[in-house]
């Protein structure tokens, strides 16, 4: 009997030997996964340690001491879990991150006022201009339609009283047809002047005019006078305006004699009065423009900025003309 | 009685054909009207499209059926297709519906400005706008609207001058939620992501400008960086 319950008890020390043998195999193979913060395994691990143990203990005699092999067993499972959870709480440590909204802004503060090697406690007008380009990449705003000639507005516009016209009494002679023709720009009245669609008009030629004067008074290439490369909008409507300076003949269009493109050039008073309007509007232009043939033209041509500046429409300062 | 019959045959035949004639001429201009009035409203429809963009409004259904003349919801469909082709090749953009609140239409620049152009959009309320949507992302998705104040405080926004931007203007182009909190008095909000938000940032972006804050990489944002690169995977996968 005896003999028999030292055999079942030296059983009892072997498997709980082995199991405890088997977690540490499982804790060196399964490493780099236990230390992960969500993992519960190691948990488990540390439960079944325990399980073992009271089995040990239940199965003997009460005053039965562990045995030393397994004891040593247990330390070194106990050693190694211990070990991995160090590492566990040094992961979970390094992902936790709170975030808080004065920190963040003081640390902005910082960095702008850095470069500007101030210490002011808060963003001045450059430090915020600075903050601002370095957020504007982020935004692909789509570019502001400007309409050509002010369709709709948004503002109240009083309506203007029409004086009553006096009919005159029809004459009996035949009223002779006269030639019409287009309104011209030097027949316009003070009123039109101060239209938008005048303004822009005289803006661009006075680029146009300082570029032709630039270029030692050459014909200057009608796609790098007109495209700008920033906007298709103020693009199309850069060629709206021109085509008004064509019409009129402030401005002849002939085409390049090298690479038949066309060509602007600006026409001298006196010779614009003593030539008919007929000779004049014998060269026309014909082209469609879309969102891909500008882009062609303007990577072909190599345009990093506008002929034009569309922000300068509305003040007395010219941007410099690019042919130096 | 043979010539009479003839002569009656004769008067009706001619009637008859005349009025086949006017019947086809009818039909003839029927489609033509059409097509010329689905061209206009097509072409209303992209100007109020364009003009509501300069706001950064987005553009209501029952809007655009109000405005346009014979809009009908028969015609709507085609009519909004047609605007979206358009848009797309002539002006490069894309006509974007919300899924959550249908009938809310904006629009999206397809067309990436070159990086050695200079930007033409350097504004204020993009800085602030940018700064909030960063405050909420990296609070998890919501923050206090004291702290958002208090933030924007600190770089100088004063909260008085900025309320309205970021309360009514932000919201109405729906890029910021607000939700009150309940039984808060006196009434408090938080601000959350909202449906713009999430098709024009992305949260990469937002940890990259954070990480030059922190001075840290991007992964180090913990869980953040995890949402960050599950949205990638569904945008890729979209």
């Amino acid at each position: 009997m005896a003999a028999e319950h030292r055999q079942s008890v030296g059983e009892m020390e072997a498997d709980a030997r082995m199991q405890i043998q088997q977690i540490i195999e499982d804790l060196n193979l399964d490493n780099l996964n236990l230390t992960e913060p969500g993992n519960t395994s190691l948990d488990k691990k540390i439960a079944l340690l325990d399980e073992i143990f009271t089995e040990y203990v239940k199965g003997g005699d009460n005053d039965k001491a562990v045995d030393v092999s397994q004891a040593r067993l247990d330390m070194i499972a106990f050693c190694k879990l211990a070990t991995i959870n160090h590492q566990r709480i040094r992961r979970v440590a390094a992902s936790s991150w709170t975030f808080r909204a004065a920190d963040f802004a003081n640390r902005i503060v910082r960095l702008m006022n850095v470069e500007e090697s101030s210490q002011s406690e808060s963003l001045n007008e450059t430090t915020k201009v600075k903050l601002d380009n370095m957020i504007q990449p982020h935004f692909n705003h789509c570019v502001p339609l400007k309409p050509l000639l002010g369709a709709l507005t948004f503002t109240n516009v009083e309506a203007v009283r029409k004086e009553p016209r006096q009919r005159q009494p029809r004459t009996q002679e035949k009223v002779v047809a006269q030639q019409l023709q287009p309104k011209k720009l030097t027949e316009i009245s003070e009123e039109d002047q101060n239209s938008k669609v005048a303004k822009h008009v005289e803006y661009i030629m006075s680029c146009l005019v300082k570029e032709f004067k630039a270029n030692d008074r050459k014909p200057i290439s009608f796609y790098r006078f007109v495209m700008d490369p920033t906007s298709f909008s103020n693009s199309v409507e850069n060629i709206f305006y021109v085509s008004f300076l064509i019409k009129d003949g402030f401005v002849a269009i002939d085409e390049d004699g090298e690479n038949g493109l066309p060509s602007l050039s600006v026409v001298n008073r006196r010779h614009r009065e003593t030539m008919s309007q007929t000779s004049v509007s014998k060269k026309q232009l014909i082209l469609s423009l879309d969102k891909e043939t500008w882009q062609a033209i303007c990577k072909g041509l190599r345009l990093t900025s506008a002929a034009i500046d569309p922000k300068s429409r509305n003040t007395t300062f010219h941007k410099r003309p690019r042919h130096e | 009685m043979s010539r009479r019959g003839s002569s009656q045959k004769q008067s009706s035949e001619p009637s008859q054909r005349n009025q086949s004639q006017k019947a086809n001429a009818s039909q003839l201009k029927q489609p033509a009207e059409e097509i010329i009035d689905l061209d206009r409203m097509v072409a209303e429809v992209i100007q109020y499209f364009l003009i509501m963009e300069q706001k950064k409004f987005p553009v209501k259904r029952n809007d655009i059926m109000k405005l346009v003349p014979g809009m009908s919801a028969k015609n709507f469909k085609t009519i909004i297709a047609k605007a979206q082709t358009y848009l797309d090749d002539v002006f490069g953009f894309l006509l974007h519906e919300f899924d959550e609140k249908s009938g809310h239409y904006v629009l999206l620049n397809q067309v990436i400005m070159p990086e050695n152009l200079p930007h033409q959009d350097l504004s204020e309320n993009n800085t602030i706008l940018f700064l909030t949507l960063s405050a909420i992302f990296l609070s998890e998705g919501c923050i206090g609207e004291d702290e958002v104040w208090n933030m924007l405080d600190i770089l100088g926004y004063k909260p008085e001058n900025h309320k309205k931007l970021v309360t009514n203007d932000f919201v109405r182009q729906l890029y910021i939620n607000i939700e009150v909190i309940p039984q808060s008095d006196p009434p408090k909000m938080n601000f959350t992501w909202g449906e713009r938000a999430t098709i024009e940032f992305t949260k990469k972006e937002i940890l990259a400008f954070a990480a030059k804050i922190y001075g840290q990489p991007p992964e180090q944002f913990g869980a953040l960086w995890n949402l960050a690169e599950k949205e990638d995977k569904a945008r890729e996968a979209n």
